[in-house]
């Protein structure tokens, strides 16, 4: 009985088990957190880094609380984010099974996801990612919407304001009993971001203010769940996303004013079927982005279309001390642009199986295979191998070997972009080896967490983008490019009456190397790739004392190499915010207010060269529950 | 009930000083990931040796342009010239020229949109042309008059060097790029097209459109009085070319192709007794003048390097040409003899592109 529990523990691992932070565990007593199970394979971020509404988009998240490195190209712009050493395209962002990286470029704008369409936030590093598709070569991030079901109906509203005109407002509507939830969901937001910098690009070095960056974003999601009976439960989703951003100037080119319009219908289905020692799951989605940039010097509009079917069925079953995991993915993409050669599509059948055996119950192997078929172009196979085991009996501490393949086919646009697109680009191949441990204990009102991962890695064919003889740049694979490092993370909480206290540490080490030399004066052997910091931390701390809370937030990025030859660099910052709130009570109705300090000690920074970001600025938040 | 509440303060007074104790801790990790930061002191110009100034074009928006001055006399070079004497404000978003009037220095700035005029002796700031859209190359008409090629503007701007202003704009149509003058007449390349416009310099305006092979980018004059004017060939649109005008009837009088179209003729360059021609097409090629076709064999075979950028020396016909390497590091520039034969090598800027001997 014990075993077969354990089995359904990890069986459910991806979505259940793990979800349940530090936080909740201590919150609310009774949802237990499975002990003995391996969830050294991702990292789920705190719903609370979700609520806050200091972290105003999942980029802000991310950047936050998780080893992830979110490169942000200013306030309310565009924000991507780099896993393990690997480029921003080699992150999937994947929501309820579903990848939403563009077809075109391969990037997700982690700006443009706002926290309310989301209950569930995790990573998963590496070759972990290989579940969830190929291409991840750094991880994935997944997104999911979950809903309990129980006879409810809330209302939620919430207004944020702050610095710069920054408006933000939330509404959340759930209603539903054991068998049917729904839930909607309405966000707009406004901004100006017209703070103010030290222009280091002219003479003098004037203060000056953004006078470009005011964004307009609304959006609207829909979910409705469906158990007819408990083994079976449907899902739909619907999202829609419009944001209008002007994007702000850089320092040193002052005259340009750009302009980005993003909008976005996703929809998608879902059915999952319970039987005793199996479960079956299908989806399918419809996934429409729309992106039109313009800037000044341009005539017109570059208007850049992709539109995507992707399906997926999974199956899970358990037989003895066995358990196999297939996901069969079928995706249709069709890309449309100006600059693509034509109107481009690109099939792709993919097929992951995974076997685990159980030696014992604190001892088994994974062996993973997963089959990409890129129709009419290419195929591979990814194989995975991991072996999990605790160390003692009786003690929470998991260790992880893992060694796994994966490959980043080139996007359409690297393909076939008009000049410059190669269309004999090879895909990018990686192997990747892991070592991972997680400890975990609970004394008392006590409990800590640690987390410590090192990684290996090689890119090969790495692609980029350089300038050719003929004037315009051509995607090349260029590199060999090794990726090394460490993630470590530290979570303490500790509960006493009406008092409790949550710490939470993240360090990452990333080496990420450069090991082609195409000649004899070529330097960039040996050196860290650009804009990939070494070193990065970042820590929360949360403090709650009967209504009242206190959430201290810091971020720590060093140094960014800006050539490859890391000859010059970017500074390190540090960044540090705070919020103080309290929650009451009227009956069924509760309110919430949080006033936010951010960037608290007015640090001048650039998280990318000649792009200014704001220095100290303040946040309010009120919250109104129906419940 | 007291000891409690005491009891429970402490604890979390402890837990504020552990959170405290391991930020400081961080601190201090962290402060091995500091790293130092170049060198920004002001640059003192040696104005007893011969220049060799060097424009480090830099990445399309990332403002990291600078300019080198190499001293061939003593092997020795400075970087960051601009910057350092500048307090160190940065020079821009892709320099593509300089052009020196009346000991002053026209700096084009292209994607800052912008020429910087500096001191030619120490390259401070004077002044700071702005406003013009995508600026590319200077031409000097007169000590009141030069002209500005644009790529974006679809027109040449006329500027005052004295007064450092847009006196006027001359209609062209597209990406105008190289332009030289010759006989109260400038040829100007027009490089998103075919053809080299040829402009009165008394009336401003254009009296001939040349057609040639597509994209002509580069142009000069050679001894006799001739203008060549050397085409890249587009974006594999065409065979690269070298035309030789005749600056009096505007008739090409010789065309010479490549009929390769993935290959691209640029950096067409004189030496300093105008019979010596250069180009980049991959490797660097010479021809003299009287030659008739192009040649398959190259003065200075690139050998896998990134050749991007070539000048002859006016004074002793020294070749200088930039090799990019990846775009994103030092680029690195050689140093040759008017025989293909290597002086010297040296690491430059980002992206080193043009050259101006002084």
């Amino acid at each position: 009985m014990k075993r077969s529990m354990l089995y359904i523990a990890i069986l459910f691992s991806s979505t259940a088990i793990g979800q349940k932070t530090l936080e909740d565990t201590i919150k609310i007593k009774e949802v237990k957190v499975e002990s003995s199970s391996p969830f050294i394979l991702k990292q789920n971020i705190d719903s609370i880094a979700l609520d806050n509404p200091s972290n105003k988009d999942l980029g802000e998240v991310l950047a936050r609380n998780s080893h992830a490195f979110v490169k942000s190209y200013g306030m309310g712009s565009i924000a991507t984010v780099s896993l393990r050493g690997a480029a921003s395209d080699h992150t999937n962002l994947v929501w309820n099974g579903i990848q939403l990286n563009s077809s075109s470029n391969g990037v997700v704008d982690f700006s443009l996801y706002p926290n309310l369409f989301m209950e569930e936030l995790s990573l998963s590093y590496g070759a972990n990612s290989l579940l969830q598709g190929s291409g991840g070569i750094g991880g994935v991030v997944e997104i999911n919407n979950t809903v309990c079901f129980k006879k409810q109906q809330t209302i939620s509203l919430e207004q944020q304001l702050g610095s710069f005109n920054f408006q933000s407002t939330q509404l959340k509507y759930q209603i539903g009993n054991s068998k049917f939830q729904s839930v909607s969901k309405l966000f707009y937001r406004t901004a100006k971001n017209n703070f103010s910098y030290e222009d280091i690009g002219v003479e003098g070095f004037p203060e000056k203010e953004v006078d470009h960056g005011n964004l307009m974003q609304k959006s609207f999601m829909q979910s409705i769940y469906y158990r007819p009976t408990n083994s079976w439960r449907l899902e739909a989703h619907y999202w829609y996303y419009f944001s209008d951003r002007n994007l702000p100037n850089m320092m040193t080119l002052r005259d340009l004013e750009e302009n980005q319009k993003d909008e976005s219908h996703r929809l998608s289905l879902g059915a999952t079927k319970y039987f005793n020692q199996w479960t079956l799951k299908g989806q399918i989605a419809y996934l429409h982005d729309d992106l039109r940039y313009t800037n000044n010097g341009l005539e017109g509009v570059s208007e850049s279309r992709n539109h995507s079917l992707r399906s997926l069925l999974d199956a899970e079953y358990q037989f003895k001390k066995w358990k196999f995991k297939g996901r069969l993915n079928a995706d249709y993409e069709e890309s449309f642009h100006p600059s693509l050669r034509r109107d481009l599509d690109r099939k792709t059948i993919s097929l992951f199986t995974e076997a685990s055996y159980y030696f014992k119950e604190n001892l088994f192997v994974n062996i993973g295979f997963r089959e990409e078929i890129i129709l009419e172009e290419e195929n591979f196979f990814l194989p995975s191998v991991s072996l999990n085991f605790k160390a003692y009996e009786n003690i929470d501490w998991w260790w992880k070997l893992s060694a796994a393949k994966n490959v980043k086919y080139p996007n359409l646009n690297d393909l076939f972009w008009q000049a410059g697109g190669n269309p004999n680009l090879k895909a990018e191949e990686s192997q990747q080896l892991e070592i991972a441990t997680n400890y975990q204990k609970s004394l008392k009102n006590w409990k800590t967490k640690i987390d410590l991962a090192l990684f290996y890695a090689e890119i090969d064919n790495y692609i980029q983008w350089i300038p050719s003889n003929l004037g315009y740049w051509t995607a090349e694979n260029v590199r060999l490019v090794q990726t090394q490092g460490i993630e470590g993370g530290i979570g303490v909480a500790k509960e006493f009456r009406a008092w409790s206290n949550s710490l939470k540490l993240n360090y990452t080490y990333t080496q990420s190397i450069n090991r082609t030399k195409d000649n004899v004066q070529d330097e960039s052997l040996g050196k860290q790739l650009v804009y990939i910091p070494e070193h990065q931390a970042n820590a929360s701390y949360r403090f709650n004392y009967k209504d009242y809370f206190l959430n201290y937030d810091w971020q720590f990025v060093g140094a960014r190499y800006l050539t490859t030859d890391n000859s010059s660099f970017l500074p390190f910052y540090q960044l540090s915010n705070i919020s103080v709130g309290k929650s009451m009570q009227v009956k069924s109705n509760r309110f919430q207010i949080q006033a936010s300090v951010l960037n608290i000690f007015d640090m001048d920074y650039q998280a990318i060269e000649w792009r200014p970001m704001p220095g100290r600025n303040y946040m309010l938040s009120l919250k109104w529950q129906l419940l | 009930m007291a000891t409690n509440a005491w009891k429970k303060l402490h604890a979390q007074l402890k837990m504020a000083i552990t959170v405290r104790y391991l930020l400081y801790l961080a601190c201090i990790c962290f402060l091995f990931a500091c790293k130092e930061a170049e060198d920004t002191d002001p640059i003192s110009i040696d104005q007893n040796s011969r220049q060799v100034l060097i424009l480090n074009e830099g990445n399309f928006r990332s403002a990291n342009a600078s300019l080198s001055i190499y001293y061939p006399e003593k092997g020795s070079i400075e970087h960051h010239v601009f910057k350092n004497n500048n307090q160190n404000r940065p020079l821009g978003d892709v320099v593509q020229s300089i052009s020196k009037i009346s000991n002053r220095g026209f700096v084009v700035v292209n994607n800052s949109s912008k020429i910087e005029v500096v001191d030619w002796h120490d390259f401070t700031s004077i002044s700071t042309i702005s406003g013009l859209n995508s600026p590319r190359y200077i031409l000097p008409i007169s000590n009141s008059k030069a002209y500005v090629s644009d790529l974006y503007e679809d027109k040449i701007y006329i500027l005052n060097p004295q007064s450092l202003s847009i006196i006027g704009t001359i209609d062209s149509k597209g990406w105008t790029e190289e332009m030289v003058l010759l006989n109260d007449k400038a040829f100007v390349c027009q490089m998103d097209s075919n053809q080299v416009l040829v402009i009165n310099t008394q009336n401003d305006s254009i009296i001939k459109k040349i057609s040639t092979n597509k994209s002509p980018s580069s142009i000069g004059v050679d001894q006799d009085g001739k203008v060549w004017v050397a085409c890249t060939g587009g974006i594999q649109q065409d065979y690269p070319a070298i035309h030789i005008i005749n600056s009096m009837n505007f008739q090409v009088e010789k065309s010479m192709e490549w009929p390769d179209v993935t290959k691209s003729i640029h950096h067409l360059s004189f030496g300093p007794n105008g019979r010596s021609i250069y180009y980049i097409m991959g490797d660097v090629f010479h021809m003299e003048l009287g030659d008739s076709i192009l040649s398959s064999t190259p003065l200075i075979p690139a050998n896998g390097r990134n050749f991007y950028g070539l000048g002859i020396d006016s004074f002793n016909g020294d070749i200088y040409v930039s090799d990019a390497l990846d775009y994103q590091q030092k680029g690195v520039v050689y140093r040759f003899d008017n025989e293909g034969k290597e002086v010297a090598n040296f690491k430059a800027g980002l992206i080193p592109a043009n050259f101006f001997f002084n």
